[in-house]
């Protein structure tokens, strides 16, 4: 018994030292590696990020390197991450901010070492960045309450499931609870914080469902979030009765968007992000100006009048394009 | 001589059950009095209340002739100069000798800091008085039993005491230990105080105490002169019947070689060990501790892994290299220390009677019925004392657990019992039990035993054959009938000579 | 702790004209199937003095190579296979480290909890899995007579099967000897090595299980998925009133204890409560149920 787990340990350990060579796990620095520090390594979102990013490093000659934290929770994790980053001195980072405050010292300190930062997705409040190019959460979340009111012929009660309180993404949540109070008829329930998990998103909405039968609509903050709240509709069989906006056109939340679970999609256009953020810290390290420091992406709502346009297709995060 | 402390008609119940049913105790300046009983009898709770640690239901408590008055608690007895040493040390075994002397000053001593140089001078001072070697700065659990014993009694000394209570205090001691002990008891009585023993050992108390008191059944029954006591007439007194054995002695038939070693060596038996022990036959193995006897029992049992040498069992080579192993082969082993290495505490009597019956059974299931059977045997043929099979072992007496351990592998039918310090802190009518209960298993065909012993005077009682080891050898096979204690104490202390 | 939880049932009931339906008591049956699956297998690894804080990582690692085995086969019952058998084997893997390297069950399941996620995310390439079929979403959402949730069928079945195999079985009894008194339980002929890889093949397995029934619920499989299951299986176990130390405990206590954990959120989420306070509540909660069961016992 001993010399059988002898082996195969000996086995597995030299399969782990040959996988150190592989392409994905080391990154050769050629004219240098651009780091990518989403908020968190578990959504699909990022991966569209990441190859708008790789298609324009490619052209320019960089590398692009994928490192962040394990959940959006972890705005400790993401500071020091930046830090140990800024260490080794890439060509430049992208970071998508958990915190528009805590990740300004990180940031200070890495321009001050001579690596760019451009924001992504999520910015800070400073100037330091050398561009940033973000959605605006706010407006995001406002346009889906507005959209979900005029679904709902402007009454009725909805609820508003979130990610992580007083993060970048809660933007959403807030914007959407301003675009309801607009509408005296309308109330939407105290917003929950999913952490952006399935299950207990499913687990949340079941629940809420039980104890408040009239809910009408239901607003999610992103792809996971979506697909919770679709399973435990569809498990009372509510899903031709309850509408459904959710943010992020993702791989999971297409397919429910075909067979009208979800109603709505609040798009944010992530491949856009990282092609102009690549793009953007070539010209920081070339000296060249870059015309808009601070481009705020308006997110595009997407139903299934204008889906088949050009426009929308091309942000229809399908697992093809990756 | 004066009277130094007395209990007067001192009665104590625990919800309801009687522990102490009218005992009368007096103890003499410069005496050194024994308090023996079978465990139940109420020993532990006499020397509890002499503590403070409870409160007599009635009954007055009288120290040089003066009443005690009011509420008699541990303050109240430290004043009085009443030092208690228990069994199990009350010692820290992360601090140093000195911190563990210091710590009693602390509490009554003002002030913020600790001067350490103070510590440091007043523990080689305490220690000093003692004419026995331990190093102030030694931690605790670094220190051998013995040490840790005499440590306890320099705390009871610079405590101004004029009282100690001993409870079992030679329980973990050498033969030579014992000796050291007791000429310091010697001394503490040529200085006046008076030591309350408490012990188990007969032919022990004989020699060191001048006065004998024994309880039974909450009472006091018979309080005598140790010197001309008859160690018969103690255990009469103490159990009751004439439950005292014969001292049983007699050549056994020569029989087949049941079990042997053969060059048997690793990290700690250096130098090649042989060992055989016949059919039926009770080998005892005896030395002082640090000898090797306990390493002996465990390379044989698989618990320690052997570098060479050759186990021959009923004829058949064993290779033993895991306890699981030896269980599987007919090997039985009760370790010395029942409580943390004998027995799962918390788990039932039932549930450990059974367990290594349950290690040698195949398959997933196993019949309950068969296994309650088995409890209800081993626990009426053992007598072991306790509520109901489903009692957890913890709450058992020293006695009964250890009869639970013993039960265990007769249960599971062993051929080779392997015995390490069977009876320490066992009561006599349980030692008795178990002595009865070693015979009967070796008269079994193809059984043997092993046992290892410091009490020499068990050992000359039940051997067939007795090994001394000393330094991880054997220094010496004997006959029981044709050697005696002073003979087998000296080639313990014997130094195998250097080669 | 049976008492504690259905005082909160008559309270919640009380408090809301939800809660007391047979939709939301069937509904907490549901929602404690996953972890209550998990906790089952907890319990097995606790009371035989270890512990397991990779179960959650092992569930998502677990979910996703079943997952993939889909995509590739469509075939059903592979998939099932497959899922359980990564459960079992990185569960072993798990007893491997900790019997024969020696590593204390703490830092080997931590160190696991770490490589299993890793795992997941590298095979996953960080996507969900969708598209799973009518039969696999079933197992999550099916009902026995049209009432009865599949996955809790699946939840009583696996207590029973654990309740079994701790009180009836020689592997059980070894458990509690080994979580009791490790050095008795090899003294006494017991293979500590096999308790240990046996535990921890079962937790893994168990974890297989339970990821089976959230993909079936979820119709995706989420590489992300299953993060702090492990706090929650373990807060089961102990709020049932197993000991941490090993040896002492029941199985079936830890389904109360999951029953507990689900029916506070339960009723926080339908009494509306504010999600900032549900964190005081539920903490305060369980402090008090523990408090109570203690106090309870020294009567």
């Amino acid at each position: 018994m001993k010399i059988l787990f002898r082996s195969l340990l000996t086995t597995a350990l030299m399969c782990a030292f040959l996988f150190c060579f592989h392409p994905d796990f080391v990154q050769a620095a050629n004219q240098g590696t651009i780091v990518f520090i989403p908020k968190s390594t578990s959504a699909t979102f990022y991966l569209f990020l990441v190859k708008g990013a790789k298609d324009r490093a490619k052209e320019l000659g960089y590398t692009i390197d994928y490192q962040g934290p394990a959940s959006e929770s972890e705005v400790a994790s993401q500071v020091d991450l930046v830090r140990n980053i800024t260490r080794s001195k890439p060509a430049g980072i992208l970071l998508a901010a958990l915190d528009s405050k805590g990740l300004i010292p990180p940031v200070e300190d890495a321009d001050k070492a001579g690596v760019p930062v451009v924001m992504v997705d999520s910015g800070i409040e400073s100037d330091i960045p050398k561009a940033s190019i973000t959605t605006d959460n706010y407006k995001g979340g406002y346009q889906a309450g507005l959209q979900m009111a005029k679904l709902l012929g402007e009454k009725g009660l909805v609820a508003n499931l979130g990610i992580q309180a007083g993060s970048v993404s809660s933007r959403r949540s807030i914007g959407f609870n301003d675009a309801i109070a607009k509408y005296p008829n309308m109330k939407v329930l105290p917003v929950q914080w999913t952490n952006a998990d399935a299950a207990a998103s499913m687990n949340i909405a079941s629940d809420q469902l039980n104890g408040n039968p009239n809910i009408a609509g239901f607003f999610s903050a992103c792809a996971p979030t979506a697909v919770g709240v679709c399973q435990a509709i569809k498990g009372k069989g509510l899903e031709k009765k309850v509408k459904v906006i959710t943010f992020d056109p993702s791989p999971e939340v297409l397919p429910l968007f075909d067979s009208g679970v979800i109603d709505c999609i609040i798009a944010q256009d992530p491949y856009q992000m990282g092609y102009q953020g690549v793009d953007s810290i070539d010209k920081a390290r070339k000296n060249m100006p870059i015309e808009k420091k601070k481009v705020e992406l308006a997110p595009v709502v997407i139903t299934p009048e204008n889906y088949k346009s050009s426009e929308v297709q091309k942000l229809l995060q399908t697992p093809e394009k990756f | 001589m004066a009277s130094l402390l007395r209990l007067k008609e001192i009665r104590k119940s625990f919800f309801g059950t009687p522990a102490l049913k009218t005992v009368d105790f007096e103890l003499q300046a410069a005496e050194v009095h024994a308090l023996l009983g079978e465990n139940g009898a109420g020993k532990s709770t006499l020397i509890k209340i002499l503590a403070g640690a409870y409160s007599a239901d009635s009954g007055s408590i009288w120290f040089r002739d003066e009443i005690v008055p009011g509420n008699y608690g541990p303050k109240v007895a430290e004043d009085l100069g009443i030092v208690t040493i228990y069994q199990h040390f009350h010692l820290i075994p992360h601090f140093s000798a000195a911190e563990n002397l210091a710590l009693k000053s602390f509490v009554s001593e003002p002030g913020w800091y600790v001067n350490w140089r103070t510590v440091q001078r007043k523990a080689q001072e305490a220690l000093a008085r003692l004419h026995f070697p331990i190093d102030p700065a030694a931690r605790v659990k670094d220190l051998s039993v013995a040490q840790q014993q005499m440590l306890e009694i320099a705390i009871a000394l610079s405590k101004k005491a004029q009282v100690i209570v001993m409870d079992e205090p030679t329980a973990a001691l050498s033969q030579p230990e014992t000796e050291v002990l007791f000429s310091l008891i010697g001394q503490l009585r040529e200085r006046g105080l008076g030591i309350v023993y408490v012990s188990h050992k007969l032919e022990e108390v004989k020699v060191i105490a001048d006065r004998i008191t024994i309880l039974r059944d909450g009472r006091n029954v018979a309080t005598l002169e140790a010197r001309t006591a008859e160690v018969k007439e103690i255990i009469r007194l103490m159990i009751g019947a004439s439950r005292a054995t014969e001292l049983r002695r007699g050549a056994l038939p020569e029989k087949e070689i049941l079990f042997s070693a053969h060059h048997l060596r690793n990290k700690h038996f250096r130098v090649p060990l042989d060992l055989a022990v016949r059919e039926h036959e009770i080998l005892c193995i005896t030395g002082l501790v640090g000898s090797g006897k306990t390493e002996l029992t465990r390379v044989i049992f698989g618990a320690d892994k052997k570098i060479a040498g050759e186990i021959r069992f009923a004829g058949q080579i064993l290779s033993l290299r895991q306890p699981r192993d030896a269980v599987h082969l007919g090997l039985g082993y009760v370790p010395e220390d029942r409580d943390s290495k004998g027995l799962c505490l918390n788990l039932a009597v039932r549930e450990n009677l059974g367990l290594a019956t349950l290690v040698k059974l195949k398959g997933w299931l196993f019949d309950r019925g068969a296994e309650h059977k088995l409890v209800q045997r081993a626990v009426s043929s053992m007598r072991i004392r306790m509520r109901g099979p489903d009692e957890p072992v913890k709450y058992l007496s020293g006695g009964n657990k250890q009869k639970v351990v013993l039960g265990k592998w007769l249960a599971a039918e062993c051929k080779l019992l392997l015995l390490d310090e069977p009876t320490i802190g066992i009561d006599v009518g349980a030692r008795q039990d178990i002595y009865r209960l070693i015979e009967q298993f070796r008269e079994e065909p193809e059984h043997a035993v092993i046992l290892i012993s410091s009490d020499i005077d068990e050992v000359l009682e039940i051997a067939d054959r007795i090994l001394v080891l000393a330094d991880y050898r054997v220094v010496a096979e004997l006959d029981p009938a044709q050697t005696d204690k002073h003979q087998i104490l000296e080639y313990c202390t014997r130094r195998a000579a250097a080669n | 702790m049976l008492l504690i939880l259905i005082l909160m049932w008559l309270l919640l009931s009380l408090l809301s004209p939800y809660f007391f339906t047979a939709s939301n008591l069937w509904e907490i049956t549901l929602q404690t199937a996953v972890i209550g699956i998990i906790a089952a297998g907890q319990t097995l690894v606790i009371l035989s003095g270890g512990i397991d804080l990779s179960v959650g990582s092992v569930f998502a690692c677990a979910g996703i190579a079943g997952g993939l085995v889909f995509q590739a086969t469509g075939n059903l019952w592979l998939t099932l296979a497959a899922t359980l058998l990564t459960g079992a084997a990185l569960g072993s893997l798990n007893g491997l480290f900790v019997s024969q390297l020696r590593v204390p069950p703490f830092i080997a399941t931590l160190g696991m909890l770490g490589m299993a996620r890793g795992l997941a995310l590298i095979l996953s390439r960080g996507i969900p899995i969708f598209g799973l079929s009518k039969e696999y979403l079933w197992i999550g959402q099916g009902k026995l007579f049209d009432l009865v949730p599949i996955p809790t069928l699946i939840l009583l079945g696996v207590f029973a099967l654990v309740y079994f195999i701790a009180r009836y079985t020689r592997f059980g009894r070894f458990i509690y000897a080994a979580g009791s008194n490790a050095e008795a339980a090899k003294l006494s002929g017991i293979d500590l090595a096999r308790v240990l890889i046996g535990t921890f093949a079962l937790s893994g397995l168990l974890c297989g299980v339970a990821a089976v029934i959230e993909a079936a619920r979820l119709a995706t499989i989420q590489p992300a998925g299953g993060n702090g299951y492990e706090l929650l299986a373990i807060g089961a176990v102990v709020i049932g009133g197993t000991s941490l130390f090993g040896g002492e405990g029941n199985v079936i206590a830890t389904l109360i204890g999951a029953l507990i954990e689900t029916t506070i959120r339960n009723g926080l989420n339908l009494l509306g409560v504010n999600a900032f306070w549900q964190y005081v509540v539920n903490g305060a909660v369980i402090i008090a149920a523990v408090a109570v069961d203690q106090w309870r016992r020294r009567l």
